[in-house]
């Protein structure tokens, strides 16, 4: 909302410098926007409080702040003959988008320049200046932020107004002179079936008010503000009619508008006015609401406020209807359309308190239970592991491009062609990171993210919450050894004894001990199915102490074997089978292998702290092993 | 070395220990204290192979005499090792350490105060309803935020989450009071991507719900919170602002440490800079999650993590943050 000083001094008695009054108004909820011009402020506006798009509504609140006395514009309130017949201009409402619409005709205006007090104020607005009648429309709507019409009678060709919804293919030129198509069921103000203005949008050229306009119908309506932002975006058009219609503006306004216009244009037009209509859906009904003093102290924690809340509410032009020790019962001003609890009353009486003044206090109430979920705390324990294998967290955007995928959820909405769909896994997008650091020319990659992956199954759209891990490099068979090392790591800490199975996909993830896919690896990508390892009623968080507590030094001995196999050899089942073998065997792990002449030779180390032990260790792995597998161990 | 060793450890300790002194001892040195005719340690380990039982000299003797060979070995390269290995002007780089995107590191650290102050961390579907994204936050069907423009619908009913306030309606639902949680998360909307704008982004919500909670309360988490982020000179501002899910809404901004709240291009010349909503839960939200407000009262509060993060490590481009415009070195 744009603030000429020297208008907001119409209506409060301030000495206050532009800087002082900018920072008052930020604290009582109209923050200062853009550096001070001059004598003119520019304050953040938000969709709630109507009346702060009028001068009058952000003096008055700012008047309550500084406790400064608020002048209302004093209105004539003449008496208002009703129009003849002959000059009567029929009103018709057909659309159910109309709440209140009410007309009166001038006629014997002169139209002219407008007084200076008027142009300069809407100058310093920033409205053009057209010509008097025009801009006294601006300058109430301005004032009282309620929009306003006059259009030349003279230019109708049938004396009718009728509201209703445009058709197909109707067409009007605007105001501006632009040719524009209405969307169908656009609200519009028409005659002799052409319409003449977008009804809250804006005004037609057709029925302008120019130079030799003597007879004048002036309209103040007030229409369903979600089909006024809805036509006005489709129509691509912003104005300050609009910025004003398309908020929760009162009803009531038209009625205080209509007056002041009334007694502008009789002031600087001339002329004689007469009342032609006054449309009203459902008649108003003002709010009463009761602020209890309990109520003030629990919200705002304090019993400082109570004994100056009517006060306050009364700047605020609530009426206040009875008051006593424990309540306060008033009557909703009709501007006030945001006010819809008794909280926001609350909210009113801290405002002009000061937030900055409101004290501080430490919650006293014992800590709740804590409802962090397991799935949080293992993404945040894997993502430590991960990091401190060498891999780089990356968080990527989960929108891609549609590709025809029959599984993948796409949007309804987007503006961007490219991005309209949600990825079926985190491969797709982290991808283009590893493409970033190859293009960096960095020849071993390593970058995981945790995050959803989205599809559909049956008309039902899931996400799931997986763990998308890249290791890269350009040999190959390193790549997949060390993908394997980085799946063990994974799984041990999620406590997940998992076998591999070739699909043709992929190689899927299996869970050894309830034979589900947890996850699935290709190439340089290994996808882990967090949700659903998490989810298993029998998972176990090995978060914790995750195996034997030692706490002496023990000695342990170390040994290495290696035996021979045949190329597809399914080798890790000796390992396997070789740590549940004896339970003096500490540890066995995988160290590499060699393939010659077709033939794997394959190295593991086994431990033990049982040093004496360790050639009975020995001899029973080589033994029994040889026998059960048919392999032959090498020294 | 102690007598209770096994002979495999104390070959393995040999060489483990040499790893170690090659480092430190000149070529001279090492050679008396590993194969001096008395006292060399190799010496004295070469010693002991006629002691071993028969089967273990099979075993061990071959061991103690290859290492004996791999030490004399390492011993007439040292001129050529120690070279390299003190020289003391070559930097090894370690690429051994992987790093947290910024958002984690930075959310992280929010994580830190909160759960000192007994809050959990909570999450909640990105797939949303219009029930929970909107309606229960007392957003009625016709508010601008809940534009075609601005939100991402699925289906009819089904949107991606706007704001982090989606996992709030949640928790407020599916828990009794008292309740106490932060809530970390990616939100979208309909953004055409520039360098300030994105389709996602990361929010930070918190709620409190309890008997007896005040804006006192909110003002004092906020005050806490901040001085922890930003230290103990920051200087906070508050001010009324209208939430539609919030009553008393509640703006906070900090002073701008550039200008020092005199105005300059960062914060726009408004000499603050804004960097969270929040206020005392609306009335009708606590009774559409199920909540009775006459009983319980509550605050929240909610920020964009990304202009937080760019901030701080200096990226000035959002696409970079998130579209893998940006790695680790």
């Amino acid at each position: 909302m744009i603030i000429p000083l020297i208008w907001l001094k119409d209506y409060i008695e301030i000495e206050k410098t532009p800087q002082e009054i900018a920072k008052s108004f930020t604290e009582l909820g109209l923050m200062l926007e853009k550096p001070i011009l001059g004598e003119v402020l520019e304050l953040e506006h938000r969709m709630d409080r109507a009346d702060w798009l009028s001068i009058l509504g952000c003096a008055r609140d700012l008047s309550g702040f500084e406790n400064v006395k608020f002048i209302r514009p004093k209105l004539k309130n003449i008496e208002v003959p009703k129009v003849s017949e002959k000059d009567k201009v029929s009103i018709e409402v057909e659309s159910g988008k109309v709440n209140r619409f009410r007309t009166r005709v001038f006629k014997n205006v002169k139209v002219g320049e407008s007084p200076d007090f008027i142009k300069k104020r809407l100058e310093l607005y920033g409205i053009p200046v057209i010509n008097n009648i025009v801009d006294i429309t601006n300058f109430v709507m301005v004032e009282m932020g309620q929009p306003l019409h006059a259009q030349d009678l003279n230019k109708f060709e049938k004396r009718e107004i009728i509201l209703r919804d445009s058709e197909i293919g109707e067409k009007i030129q605007t105001l501006d002179g632009s040719k524009i198509e209405l969307p169908e069921r656009t609200l519009v103000l028409s005659q002799n079936n052409s319409p003449i203005c977008i009804g809250g949008i804006v005004g037609g050229f057709e029925t302008r008010v120019s130079s030799e306009t003597t007879e004048i119908v002036l309209d103040s309506g007030n229409y369903n503000q979600a089909s006024m932002r809805k036509t006005s975006k489709k129509l691509g058009i912003r104005n300050e009619t609009l910025l004003r219609s398309e908020k929760f503006l009162s009803p009531n306004l038209v009625d205080e508008a209509i007056t002041r216009c009334t007694d502008l244009i009789l002031e600087y037009a001339g002329g004689e006015v007469y009342e032609n209509s006054n449309y009203e859906s459902e008649k108003y009904v003002a709010k009463k609401m009761t602020l209890t003093k309990k109520r003030l102290e629990l919200v705002s924690g304090g019993t400082e406020y109570f004994k100056n809340a009517a006060h306050s509410l009364r700047k605020l032009e609530y009426e206040v209807l009875s008051e006593n020790d424990e309540k306060i019962v008033v009557e909703v001003p009709h501007f006030r359309t945001d006010v819809e609890v008794e909280d926001d009353i609350v909210a009113d009486i801290l405002r002009l308190y000061g937030y900055s003044k409101i004290q501080a206090e430490k919650i006293s109430a014992p800590v709740p239970e804590d409802i962090t979920p397991i799935s949080y705390s293992e993404s945040e324990y894997l993502t430590n592991l991960l990091v401190s294998l060498g891999f780089h967290e990356h968080l990527t955007d989960s929108i891609v491009k549609y590709d025809g995928i029959e599984n993948r959820i796409s949007m309804l909405n987007s503006i961007n062609s490219d991005k309209d769909s949600l990825r079926l896994s985190i491969k797709e997008t982290l991808s283009t990171v590893l493409f970033n650091y190859q293009k960096f020319g960095k020849d071993e990659v390593k970058i995981f993210e945790i995050g959803k992956k989205y599809f559909r199954e049956n008309d039902e759209l899931y996400e799931e919450l997986v763990l998308g891990v890249i290791y890269d490099i350009s040999n190959k068979d390193l790549q997949s050894l060390y993908i394997r090392k980085y799946l063990d790591s994974i799984m041990e800490s999620l406590g997940v004894n998992y076998s591999l199975q070739k699909t043709k996909k992929h190689i899927s993830i299996i869970d050894s001990n309830f034979l589900v896919e947890v996850g699935y690896f290709d190439g340089n990508y290994v996808e882990v199915f967090l949700e659903k390892i998490i989810n298993n009623p029998n998972f176990k968080s090995k978060k914790g102490i995750n195996g034997k507590i030692v706490t002496e030094i023990e000695n342990i001995s170390k040994e290495d074997l290696t035996f021979v196999c045949h190329e597809d050899f399914s080798s890790g089942e000796v390992l396997e089978y070789v740590r549940n073998l004896n339970p003096l065997i500490n540890e066995v792990r995988y160290l590499n292998e060699f393939l010659e002449d077709g033939k794997r030779k394959v190295t593991f180390r086994f431990s033990s702290l049982h040093s004496q032990e360790m050639k009975k260790i020995r001899n029973e792995i080589i033994n029994n092993s040889s026998l059960k597998f048919q392999i032959n161990f090498i020294s | 070395m102690e007598d209770s060793l096994g002979i495999s450890q104390k070959i393995e300790k040999v060489r483990d220990l040499f790893d170690t002194d090659i480092l430190s001892l000149d070529k001279d040195s090492l050679y008396l204290k590993y194969f001096s005719k008395n006292n060399g340690i190799i010496t004295q380990l070469m010693k002991e192979i006629p002691n071993l039982s028969l089967e273990d000299k099979k075993t061990y003797g071959p061991q103690i005499n290859f290492l004996s060979q791999e030490l004399l070995s390492k011993l007439e390269n040292i001129n050529i090792e120690n070279k390299t290995m003190l020289d003391e002007t070559i930097k090894i780089q370690s690429g051994d350490r992987g790093q947290l995107n910024p958002v984690t590191q930075t959310i992280r650290e929010m994580n830190e105060f909160f759960k000192h102050y007994g809050f959990s961390v909570v999450e909640g579907p990105e797939i949303e309803t219009e029930e929970y994204n909107f309606r229960k936050l007392n957003l009625p069907e016709n508010h601008p935020a809940t534009d075609l423009q601005d939100t991402l619908y699925l289906t009819g009913n089904k949107l991606l989450r706007t704001h982090t306030s989606s996992i709030e309606t949640r928790i407020l639902t599916d828990y009794n009071p008292p309740i106490r949680a932060v809530a970390p998360g990616k939100v979208f909307r309909n953004e055409t991507p520039s360098a300030t704008n994105s389709s996602f982004f990361h929010q930070y919500q918190g709620i409190v719900v309890d008997k007896g909670i005040s804006i006192k309360n909110l003002k004092q988490t906020l005050i806490d919170f901040h001085e922890y982020l930003f230290g103990k000179n920051v200087v906070l501002r508050f001010r009324y602002k209208y939430y539609p899910e919030v009553s008393p809404g509640m703006g906070t901004d900090i002073r701008c440490q550039f200008c020092h709240g005199e105005g300059c291009r960062v914060c726009k010349y408004r000499g603050y800079i804004e960097v969270l909503g929040s206020g005392m839960i609306h009335y009708n939200t606590l009774k559409m999650c199920g909540i009775d407000p006459e009983i319980y009262t509550g605050f929240a509060f909610g920020m964009g993590l990304s202009r937080l993060v760019m901030q701080k490590y200096q990226i000035d481009d959002i696409r970079k943050l998130y579209q893998g415009g940006m790695f680790y070195k």
